[in-house]
């Protein structure tokens, strides 16, 4: 098995750096050309034209597009993302910014994990229910929502008016964290997630739905199969059957979902952040693309597509060990 | 706020760096020394002390040096104003008021050469412990006016207030340098302007001009004002927290702490949620201000800016530099529905028509320069005045000339540029309405036909905003130019009578009334949004608010 994985990383390692530096080199000529990254320095009316030319030169600007992406790339593989046209070190951003938006994503796919198994198998067990219909209108109510939509619907009908009742502030819809958080360790946890409640929630709703659609269909396939209706007859247990035969066979083609899904959290993550006035890597993505700003797009997207692919493949991995016959092949 | 910005942002984001620098650079009526008023103007209804208020802005931080062009923006100039302090502030009305927290006096004690002797107070000091005294004044003529000034590193120092380079001949001191005597090279009618935000120049001298203030150091960016920095996450917010050390009336608040919302769309909530307290916002949308006002316990209210929206003709087309082509198009546009759609809808009270180019309504100085010309539509004056020039109508309805068609393209912009479009229509002029991912590019590069932007008009001090209808000159967008007008400004701006100057500029906006370079449309109101508990906020007609923050209290 362990030749096979091997290979399989290596298989998925050539195509993915090519891939990778492929995109990167498009993102930066388009985002070079999106704009001038110096249009808030010329939009100032005492600005003399050498300051402003002086910033080119340090930003090199004035070299062509192909020069400064060589630039960025071979600084890029020594671990050196550049500055931002802003002058901030870029990795320092980066890293800062990847702990908050992992903090929402983290929580936000555990839990649509945790929820979306348990309303699949619920779903699936006792279906037909009026519990199973109530779990599959909530589903396709939460797959119609729009992220944006969602998020201001929590902050209005939930957080207002929650904090409102209980005459304390307990929800919180900006930023991450209060300014200045000092106190006992239980009252700065309360307020971390505060912060993160909401968020979280609309960025998992839509994951939660769909896991859970998925678990459901796969568990009745499973649950309807002939080596399930061999264990019952062999006298295992329902928990046992629904557990360790239906519910294993069910997980395997769940991890790649879970691993696709992945991606579109990222993407759900750059509107709940700018939603919530939370400063991660979405609202870098933005600000990078509003500033025109290749060094900071590209080195995002360098970021959250190895994210990616490293999800996928740890996805294809766990899809062998939870698989035997894919181990076999 | 000096920032929460309505959609547009690029353009609207430029607009308000723009008012913040033009606070920077502004001055005011020479001899204007003895304002009864000190650091904040507004009056100070009964407050309580204590409490923290949290202010939304739209707008982040790359820097804390407001005189460097890598950090200046209208949200650190706002920021600013109560921890460097200045030798005038700006009162609601725009003009300059002497800061008697900071000086005794401040005197032009000659005109010839023009002479300005500042008084400082004794019990001036940063907050650590350092005076504040005429070294500072010493530093910034060295660094931010002076041309070629270098840096601790040798590098050259870049400043925004180019236009005040070179202005200074010396500065000297005395009286144990608590008294600072400046002598000017030329006429600079806008000295007020000079020495705002004073940097701490024992520690400027340590960590250099360019990039010592770059990052957050309690200990480098220290404060000579009612609030010190106290904490700073970069990109989410800022604290200011009263300065123990301030040697004048202590501030109300305890602390401001200002929180970076690049969405606008998060404001009322966070409002609603009693997570943000105040927001200035210079550029609202209708939807937004009508939202705010279904809000239990929030106060809403518009003030007068001094900035306006013009329509730009660019001269690069051949047809627009033809005078009769802009006055007929000047004619053709029915100003007071453009206002009724724009403004009107915001607040019918404070929504004024301009009719100036170098003043706003509100601001002292303004004039009605147009003589009632354009006061309303007159599109058959705007067919005679095309007809007369040997344009004529083809057959579907636009006017033409040889093989030169009336029809030009409009940089799109919400709101206005549908209004236009249909307007000229219906006098056989077509518009063409042009998207650009990036409008105060597109118009900085001169690539339109037609097009609105909006700028301040520099109330307390004009010659910074002169320029723009200069020959050659920043923001000239569609590229004017009459040696008469550069004449009369650059007299104006050379002028230290404050009459005679207003006059200079008043006969340059009346020559332009027949160029018609651009054609004013209506004065930018903003709108300042705050939570019924708190009392004291005073916006500025520049756009500001910060300024009187030391004032700001719990009622």
């Amino acid at each position: 098995m362990g030749t096979a994985v091997g290979a399989l990383i290596l298989r998925r390692v050539a195509v993915s750096v090519p891939l990778l530096l492929l995109t990167s080199l498009l993102v930066f000529v388009l985002v070079a050309n999106a704009g001038d990254p110096l249009a808030d320095l010329r939009a100032q009316p005492d600005v003399a034209p050498e300051v402003i030319d002086a910033q080119r030169r340090a930003l090199h600007l004035d070299e062509p597009v192909l020069a400064r992406y060589g630039r960025w790339l071979a600084s890029a593989v020594q671990g050196d993302l550049g500055t931002s046209i802003a002058g901030r070190d870029v990795a320092g951003l980066l890293w800062q910014r990847m702990q908050v938006t992992l903090r929402m994503i983290v929580l936000a796919v555990a839990l649509a994990i945790g929820l979306g198994l348990a309303f699949g198998v619920v779903g699936a067990v006792r279906h037909y229910s009026r519990l199973d219909h109530s779990l599959t209108f909530l589903s396709y109510v939460a797959l119609s929502l729009p992220v944006f939509w969602l998020a201001g619907l929590l902050k209005e009908f939930l957080a207002v008016r929650l904090n409102r009742l209980v005459g304390r502030q307990v929800l919180f819809t900006v930023g991450d964290a209060d300014p200045n958080l000092t106190g006992p360790l239980l009252e700065r946890l309360g307020n971390y997630l505060g912060h993160l409640a909401l968020p979280t929630l609309a960025l998992m709703a839509a994951p939660i739905a769909v896991f859970g659609r998925y678990v459901r269909a796969s568990m009745l396939d499973a649950l309807s199969a002939d080596y399930v209706r061999t264990a019952e007859a062999k006298g295992a247990s329902r928990p046992r059957v629904v557990v360790h035969h239906a519910l294993r066979n069910a997980l395997a083609p769940f991890a790649t979902l879970v691993a696709l899904n992945f991606a579109h959290l990222f993407a759900g993550a750059v509107i709940v952040e700018r939603v919530f006035g939370w400063q991660g890597m979405g609202q870098m993505l933005l600000d990078g693309v509003r500033a025109a700003d290749p060094n900071v797009v590209s080195a995002w997207l360098l970021v959250t597509a190895t994210t990616v692919h490293l999800v996928n493949l740890l996805a294809d991995v766990a899809y062998g060990w939870l698989d035997p016959r894919v181990r076999v092949g | 706020m000096s920032g929460i910005r309505s959609p547009d942002r690029r353009r609207a984001r430029a607009a308000a760096v723009l008012v913040g620098v033009a606070l920077v650079v502004g001055g005011c009526r020479a001899g204007d020394t003895t304002a009864p008023t000190g650091r904040s103007p507004a009056p100070a209804p009964s407050v309580r002390a204590g409490g923290t208020l949290t202010y939304a802005s739209g707008q982040k931080l790359t820097g804390f040096n407001q005189h460097s062009p890598a950090s200046a923006s209208a949200f650190l100039y706002n920021l600013m104003t109560q921890v460097w302090p200045s030798t005038f502030n700006s009162a609601p009305d725009g003009q300059r008021v002497l800061n008697r927290e900071l000086l005794l006096s401040a005197e032009q004690t000659s005109s010839s050469p023009q002479t300005v002797v500042y008084r400082i107070d004794r019990r001036a000091a940063w907050s650590d412990g350092d005076p504040l005294d005429g070294r500072d004044f010493v530093y910034l003529w060295r660094t931010a006016y002076t041309k070629g000034a270098k840096d601790i590193d040798g590098s050259e120092i870049a400043a925004t207030a180019v236009s005040a380079q070179g202005v200074i001949e010396s500065v000297s001191l005395s009286d144990d340098d608590r008294t600072v005597t400046v002598v000017f090279a030329r006429p600079y009618p806008d000295w007020q302007s000079l020495f705002a935000l004073l940097v701490p120049s024992h520690i400027a001298e340590r960590v250099g001009w360019n990039r010592g203030f770059n990052e957050f150091d309690p200990a480098v960016v220290v404060s000579g004002g009612p609030f010190r920095i106290a904490g700073y996450r970069p990109d989410q917010d800022v604290t200011l927290v009263r300065n123990e050390r301030y040697w004048e009336r202590p501030a109300n608040l305890d602390a401001i702490v200002i929180r970076i919302l690049p969405d606008v769309g998060q404001l009322l909530p966070a409002m609603s949620n009693r997570e943000i307290d105040l927001a200035n916002l210079t550029n609202p949308s209708t939807d937004l201000v009508t939202q705010a006002r279904t809000v239990p316990g929030l106060t809403v209210a518009f003030y007068e800016l001094a900035r306006y929206d013009r329509l730009h003709f660019n001269f690069r087309n051949d047809l627009l530099a033809m005078p009769e082509v802009r006055r007929a198009i000047a004619l053709a546009l029915d100003r007071p529905a453009i206002l009724a759609r724009l403004n009107g809808q915001l607040d019918p009270a404070k929504a004024k028509i301009s009719n100036s180019r170098l003043y706003s309504p509100g601001e002292r100085g303004y004039e009605d320069t147009s003589g009632g010309r354009y006061d309303r539509a007159d599109p058959a004056g705007a067919r005679r005045l095309l007809e007369t020039a040997g344009f004529v109508r083809s057959a579907d309805g636009i006017y033409a000339r040889d093989s030169a068609r009336m029809s030009f393209r409009i940089l799109q912009q919400a709101r206005v540029d549908e209004l236009i479009q249909a307007q000229l229509r219906e006098v056989g002029i077509e518009v063409r309405i042009q998207s650009s991912p990036n409008v105060v590019d597109a118009q900085r590069r001169g690539d339109f036909d037609l097009t609105v932007a909006s700028r301040p008009t520099g109330a307390g001090g004009k010659a910074g905003e002169t320029s723009q209808f200069l020959t050659g000159g920043a923001f000239n967008l569609g590229r004017y130019s009459n040696p008469a007008v550069d004449d009369l400004i650059s007299l104006a701006n050379s002028e230290l009578d404050e009459a005679r100057r207003q006059s200079l500029y008043l006969r340059a906006d009346q020559v332009m009334w027949d160029d018609m370079p651009t054609l004013p449309l209506q004065q930018a109101i903003g709108v300042v949004i705050h939570r019924d508990t708190f009392s004291n906020i005073v916006p500025e007609i520049a756009g500001g608010l910060f300024v009187s923050a030391n004032h700001w209290g719990l009622r």
